[in-house]
């Protein structure tokens, strides 16, 4: 089974705060059952209020679907997310 | 399961004082309110449960009179009702703790013997839920800028919970305000969401515990930060979770 770890293209309202991996191979590694390191994950914090576009892809559709995180629309420019 | 022994206790906590190393015995007795419900006819006694469960708490150990150690926790106790927590079985992260939401202290008594070290006792009324439930960060220092526990993997709780937060000891660095302790929780391990946000702390002892109504996901974890200033302030805390 695969998983998708690709950035996603459109920006993100974090509404509850929000710590999650950026590095996508830690991603991989971590859907796969492994237990990745904390130093190797690249980790970010977000806190409420914050617009953001390197969320994991994974995680976006439940972030979504449980309301701790809105779709920004139009996305924001590069200046002001948390690009990875 | 396994079978254990007093080197398993990880961890006494009561209000914030870490008081472990001065015990040599703890008692923790649940009890279920009964009422006898046999009537005319009934050749033996029956018993009913009537809903409400009481729990009872003592400790026994050596007098110290220390700053924070076993005299400090317990001589103003009496009367107070405190955050009272405790590992029987290891230290490691999803070991199981006790919680009381409130330890009424009954009493304390101080034993002074010929030929004998002194001795201290107290005991406890739970006011309110005792709930047992999982260590994220068993009683241990951090003094980095963040720190993260391991994920404990369980299962998905539609009727919320209750962390419990307690901090033995804060020693602050330039600048640094307190230290902010969460409770997280993920549905897939890769992106933790703040379930509990304990209120930041400055200064120790002290504890907190925050019931959640929200659903509570499958992995759990604790996150630590240090507010308004550098590392390495440094604090010896304790947090852990229940589902409900």
């Amino acid at each position: 089974m695969s998983h998708s770890v690709a950035r996603p293209a459109v920006s993100y309202r974090v509404l509850v705060g929000l710590d999650y991996p950026t590095n996508p191979h830690a991603v991989e590694r971590i859907l796969a059952g492994e237990d990745v390191p904390w130093a190797e994950r690249g980790a970010r914090r977000a806190e409420p209020g914050d617009v953001v576009r390197d969320l994991p892809a994974a995680s976006i559709p439940g972030l979504l679907a449980k309301g701790r995180i809105e779709e920004v629309s139009p996305p924001v420019g590069d200046g002001e997310g948390k690009g990875v | 399961m396994s079978i254990r022994g007093s080197a398993d206790v990880a961890f006494f906590l009561l209000g914030g004082y870490d008081i472990l190393g001065y015990q040599t015995e703890i008692s923790d007795a649940h009890e279920a309110l009964l009422e006898e419900s046999h009537t005319l006819g009934d050749a033996w006694r029956e018993q009913s449960y009537v809903g409400v469960r009481q729990a009872d708490f003592s400790q026994d150990g050596f007098y110290d009179d220390a700053v924070n150690a076993n005299h400090d926790a317990l001589s103003t106790g009496p009367g107070v009702s405190r955050v009272l927590c405790y590992g029987p079985a290891g230290t490691a992260t999803g070991a199981p703790f006790t919680g009381y939401a409130g330890a009424m202290q009954v009493d304390y008594d101080r034993i002074v013997s010929r030929g004998a070290l002194h001795k201290a006792r107290a005991t406890y009324r739970g006011s309110g839920r005792v709930d047992e439930g999982k260590i994220l960060w068993t009683h241990k220092g951090t003094n980095t800028s963040s720190t993260n526990s391991g994920a404990i993997d369980t299962s998905v709780s539609t009727t919320g919970g209750v962390g419990y937060f307690q901090l033995s000891s804060f020693t602050s660095a330039a600048l640094a305000t307190g230290v902010l302790a969460r409770v997280q929780h993920s549905s897939d391990n890769v992106t933790f969401a703040d379930l509990i946000s304990f209120t930041a702390a400055a200064a120790a002892p002290t504890a907190q515990r925050i019931e959640t109504t929200a659903v509570v996901e499958r992995w759990l974890r604790m996150a630590a930060s240090y507010q308004g200033g550098a590392a390495p302030a440094t604090a010896v805390l304790f947090v852990g979770f229940a589902r409900y």
